[in-house]
């Protein structure tokens, strides 16, 4: 776990020093904004993952609101359950 | 326009065909014969066919606004609230797929090539890749698209050509022998994917240089990836049979391990692997692309290069949650999936397609 938080770490490290040089030099001040803001939910994400959180499953979503048609569907398509 | 690149309609052709390749030729026999049994191959005539109607609905979509984004066609349409959370939806829908399809090729490295190496690294390095690629522009990966789509061609005419001395015809028996029902069955979750999922490449269309030739390009594209796919699962059905076929996760891998020439031909199965190493990059690449792109025209940024890194962990994090067991990714791919990509793919271009001309329609008579 010391390691893959670790890698976590270097990995965001590089990824500011590869991206935020630019975007300053350039001016971009939303982009800028979007890009911490994204690379705040990769960490977060990651570091969640790391320590064994349980993530919610976008997909247990989707299925949630499509299961329904489905269900007729196949149904209808005469499939055993 | 964040990207500037331009691109041929016959380079348009060759990204069709390895997005619509994809992951879709590792898994895709095993789906059809599970339902459809002896007549898979039907039902995978039926998908390119529904196909080819999705494409006339894009290209008349592309058409109608030749200069805007996708992002701008749906804000255009819905007005600047519902568009942009419908565009973010969109964006949403790319990522999870380039997410699954990444997992994919995980689980194949995992259970058949590298059993001993983690999911997380192999998805880690695969990601950069994509990344190092996409970073370079939407010309840069396409000329790269052009260089190895002959590779994929070679491979797979290889594959092809060396089984037909193990073809067993009495695997096609009984045609329709279970009735229509399973047929349909079979056809409903590959006419979800990849098909529905073209809407991917429409994110695409302004960048091909002559819009008109577009949907010509976008059509060859899915009637060759098509025969492909028809050729792999009739293959497939011919030598395995529909039984062994609808219990293995990658038949196609199977099948690559059932070349044998001689003695001398063995264990050729890991370079059949280039294929889908190579369609699945490229189906990874461009829906990586539509999803940062889009997310960069939501928010009306002036480059969206920058955003490709930080996206990756979420993106390898998304791949690592998705599917928690086979019985899942399962379900997912044979029950929900479809109907998930039918509404991003067929429902909602619909709406804006209906809407569009009844606006037009009205802006006239007034």
């Amino acid at each position: 776990m010391f390691w893959n938080l670790s890698g976590i770490i270097v990995a965001s490290l590089f990824v500011i020093g590869v991206e935020v040089p630019y975007l300053r030099r350039k001016g971009y001040k939303k982009e800028l904004l979007v890009f911490s803001m994204l690379l705040a939910a990769g960490i977060l994400l990651s570091v969640l993952e790391v320590i064994k959180i349980p993530l919610p499953n976008p997909l247990d979503m989707i299925t949630a609101v499509y299961q329904p048609i489905s269900d007729f569907v196949y149904a209808l398509l005469g499939a055993s359950k | 326009m964040i990207e500037q690149g331009k691109i041929a309609p016959y380079q348009f052709t060759i990204l069709v065909i390895l997005f619509t390749v994809g992951s879709t030729i590792l898994i895709i026999p095993s789906g059809l014969a599970f339902e459809a049994k002896h007549d898979a191959w039907i039902s995978s005539l039926i998908g390119p066919a529904v196909g080819l109607i999705f494409v006339a609905l894009y290209h008349l979509l592309g058409q109608r606004y030749p200069a805007l984004t996708f992002v701008e066609i749906v804000m255009h349409t819905l007005g600047k609230w519902i568009g942009g959370a419908i565009s973010l939806l969109y964006v949403f829908f790319f990522f999870i797929l380039g997410a699954l399809v990444l997992r994919n090729l995980g689980d194949f490295m995992t259970t058949q090539v590298l059993p001993n190496t983690p999911i997380q690294y192999i998805h880690i390095l695969f990601v950069l890749v994509v990344i190092s690629g996409v970073r370079n522009g939407l010309e840069v990966f396409t000329r790269t698209a052009e260089i190895f789509l002959p590779w994929v061609i070679l491979f797979f005419l290889f594959l092809i050509v060396l089984l037909p001395y193990q073809f067993k015809l009495d695997n096609l028996l009984p045609v329709v022998g279970y009735g229509i029902a399973p047929v349909a069955r079979a056809a409903l979750p590959y006419i979800g994917s990849p098909y529905a999922e073209l809407i991917t490449l429409l994110v695409l269309y302004p960048y091909v240089s002559n819009n008109r030739k577009a949907g010509k390009a976008f059509a060859i594209g899915v009637l060759i990836a098509g025969f492909i796919l028809f050729l792999i699962v009739m293959t497939t059905i011919l030598v395995l049979g529909p039984k062994i076929t609808a219990v293995q996760m990658f038949p196609s891998y199977i099948l690559a391990k059932k070349i044998s020439v001689g003695h001398f031909l063995e264990r050729v199965e890991v370079i059949m692997a280039g294929i889908w190493f190579i369609t699945i990059y490229f189906k990874l690449t461009i829906c990586y692309y539509a999803s940062t792109v889009s997310l960069a025209h939501v928010f009306k940024l002036k480059e969206c290069r920058q955003l490709y890194l930080p996206l990756g962990f979420s993106l390898i994090v998304l791949s690592i949650i998705s599917y928690p067991n086979t019985t899942y990714f399962f379900h997912i791919v044979t029950r929900i999936w479809s109907f998930y990509s039918l509404t991003f793919g067929v429902l909602l271009p619909l709406i804006i397609l209906g809407l569009s001309l009844m606006r037009r329609q009205g802006a006239g008579s007034s």
